[in-house]
């Protein structure tokens, strides 16, 4: 019988227990503490503590491990629903209805569901799919991998297009095979550059029309900062390969003038466009982004 | 007031140009200090408290209680006279009842973990998002898994920070007892959100005049209070229209119950009860009026093919009540059951269910629902 908890054991009780979770769950902790705190756990604690959470979690990392290398036994079937596709976009190029992919971080959760709804009314047989996903980017790959979800949902699903809208969440520095790419360096600019070009190169190869939307002026200066360099990457990035480059900053306010929430209306005054925290959007800000988008896809189909 | 002007001042704005005038009211950009709906009417019930009872209280002691940190994001309000006589007491410091706090801690975990997200990322999310993607069926059960997912969150929540409050010598007042199984909707507002409902039964509906003036003032009493907890919950046409839905739910059923004679079956009013929740939600939900229509208009859509996530549904809606139903008899069965194991055993378990808790959730951390009021 124990029914003396104390509140030296109940500390040492809950001690054991977090610390104990905390061990077995320290490559997510990891990916998390990467992504969201831009810290990395791994370069500061040795190796052998992470033993225990990857043997726990060593089947879904093989897993993935393994279709990296390319030995997962059904890869062929994707690889023809690839040749299928390129075949059929071949014969009609925008001819047909479109199927659009919405890729994205939480300011593209913002967007997606405004002009889907809109895209419905003016493409009543269109294909539209949200898979943005909060907290994304391109800069945490291990978290999230946007050019490989792209690239499998675009073969399994036969998108047309890819509306991509991301980058908020991605200046900080970029830890890949125990390297450490320092955020705004020519090497990070460089890395970041080839995950861009790595999305796009797909899709010049399966036809696939990409709408590549820009960011904002921003509050937050970091993010400002690589906004400023983020669009020029994906500007020029974009204008190579032929696709699309929406500039938010004419609408939502060019990133060399000072930030503002409001948008001046001459008939309905200041109009409220940007959330508190200075780097999502209110309805209206959504709207305007939205409006833009569906112009620029109407221009293709 | 703060969160809502921004909302009456486009509003107004709006208003007066369709008229022809042009009147433009300032834009204000204020930082609103978080939790600040809770600790307001925490520090309401202390300035009725020192008024009524003429109590003298340390500056330290009211800040401990205003900043009091598990009941600051989302309650539950606990009254500046429970918490200081709390404090005051002798054994204050020392953790009350470790065993019912490890419950409350860990069930909360799994209800806010497992359960609500495992109900939002598979039933409610995409329904609400894009309901013209779905069927009859899916939308029904978009509904029904909102209304679970809601009370796991908010419950979840409460039953973390309440065994948060045990360990720190403090007993936070009951926020939940099985709202769902109400028999009517004054049951299920003496269920839901205790602390809320007494709060403007306490603050508004009895300085209103409560039922003191006769059965018609205390039906628009009611109906304001419901007009106020609607508007209180968040800016903008949804929450206004939950409120008066429930206004007019609780006033219908009080008109019913006096006028009419007919006595409906138990089960009967539980179920009217849950369903009419259930669709109250909706509006709750939505992120507008209009996608909150869309949504109630695709019930009329084709019924749509069986897939093996319905059956999934339904078996957790029928475990959910029975476990309600049993909730104190398992509550007892389990705190006892706590109580009496030796540490060697409790920690590893502990451990597992914590390991079991992340396996079973998604990436990253969720938030509360209720950290946005």
């Amino acid at each position: 019988m124990n029914n003396n908890f104390s509140p030296l054991r109940l500390f040492i009780l809950f001690l054991i227990v977090i610390l104990t979770n905390s061990i077995l769950w320290l490559d997510s902790l990891d990916n998390y503490f990467n992504n969201q705190k831009h810290v990395l756990i791994s370069s500061v604690v040795p190796d052998w503590f992470f033993t225990p959470s990857q043997r726990l979690h060593f089947k879904t990392q093989s897993a993935d491990l393994l279709n990296k290398m390319g030995v997962v036994p059904n890869k062929s079937k994707p690889l023809d629903q690839a040749v299928e596709y390129v075949l059929k976009i071949e014969k009609t190029p925008f001819s047909s209805t479109p199927k659009v992919l919405f890729a994205g971080d939480s300011l593209m959760q913002g967007v997606a569901p405004i002009a889907i709804a809109d895209l419905k009314k003016i493409y009543p047989n269109g294909k539209f799919v949200d898979l943005s996903q909060q907290s994304t980017g391109l800069t945490v790959r291990r978290y999230f991998d946007w050019p490989k979800k792209i690239q499998e949902e675009s073969l399994r699903q036969g998108f047309n297009v890819v509306i991509i809208f991301l980058g908020a969440n991605d200046p900080w520095d970029i830890y890949e095979n125990k390297k450490h790419f320092v955020f705004p360096s020519n090497e990070w600019q460089e890395l970041y550059r080839e995950r861009v070009n790595e999305v796009l190169l797909f899709a010049k190869e399966h036809q696939i029309h990409v709408i590549w939307v820009g960011l904002p002026n921003m509050e937050v200066e970091r993010v400002r900062s690589g906004a400023l360099l983020q669009n020029s990457v994906f500007q020029s990035e974009t204008q190579k390969y032929g696709f699309d480059y929406i500039s938010t900053e004419e609408i939502l306010g060019a990133l060399d003038a000072p930030f503002t929430k409001y948008l001046q209306d001459p008939v309905k005054g200041s109009i409220l466009i940007r959330a508190n925290d200075g780097i999502h959007f209110t309805p209206n800000g959504y709207r305007l982004v939205s409006n833009q988008l569906i112009k620029t896809l109407r221009e293709k189909f | 007031m703060t969160k809502y002007y921004e909302f009456f001042r486009e509003l107004l704005t709006q208003l007066l140009s369709q008229m022809g005038l042009q009147f433009f009211l300032p834009a204000i950009d204020i930082l609103v200090p978080v939790g600040i709906s809770f600790f307001t009417f925490q520090a309401i019930t202390y300035l009725f408290w020192e008024y009524q009872a003429k109590v003298k209280v340390s500056f330290l002691d009211l800040l401990l209680y205003l900043s009091f940190w598990p009941t600051l994001f989302a309650g539950p309000i606990i009254r500046a006279k429970d918490f200081h006589e709390q404090l005051y007491s002798q054994n204050f410091g020392k953790p009350i009842e470790a065993p019912k706090a490890i419950y409350f801690i860990f069930l909360g975990l799994i209800q806010k973990m497992v359960f609500a997200t495992w109900l939002a990322n598979h039933y409610v999310d995409a329904v609400f998002k894009y309901p013209e993607e779905f069927f009859a069926v899916d939308t029904l059960h978009g509904v029904l898994a909102y209304t679970l997912q809601i009370f796991f969150d908010f419950s979840g929540y409460t039953l973390i920070v309440t065994g948060f409050g045990l360990l720190l010598g403090f007993r936070l007042p009951l926020n939940f007892a099985q709202p769902y199984l109400s028999h009517n909707l004054r049951e299920f507002w003496q269920r839901w959100h205790i602390s809320l409902s007494s709060f403007i039964r306490d603050f508004i509906y009895i300085p209103l005049g409560g039922n003191r003036r006769g059965f018609f003032w205390s039906q628009v009493n009611i109906f304001i209070a419901m007009l106020i907890s609607g508007i209180w919950h968040g800016v903008g046409l949804g929450f206004l229209l939950w409120g008066v839905i429930h206004a007019v739910g609780l006033v219908g059923s009080n008109l019913l119950s006096r006028y009419v004679p007919l006595r409906l079956p138990v089960f009967c009013g539980q179920v009217l009860t849950f369903l009419f929740v259930a669709f109250a939600w909706v509006f709750f939900k939505s992120s507008s009026t209009a996608n909150a229509l869309s949504l109630l208009e695709r019930l009329g859509a084709p019924l749509g093919d069986f897939n093996l996530s319905w059956l999934y549904l339904w078996v957790f809606t029928l475990l959910f009540f029975l476990f309600s139903k049993y909730a104190n008899w398992f509550e007892n069965q389990l705190v006892s059951w706590i109580s009496r194991l030796y540490l060697w055993v409790l920690v590893p378990l502990l451990c597992l269910v914590g390991y079991l808790i992340i396996e079973l959730s998604p990436e990253g951390i969720p938030s509360f629902i209720y950290y946005q009021f």
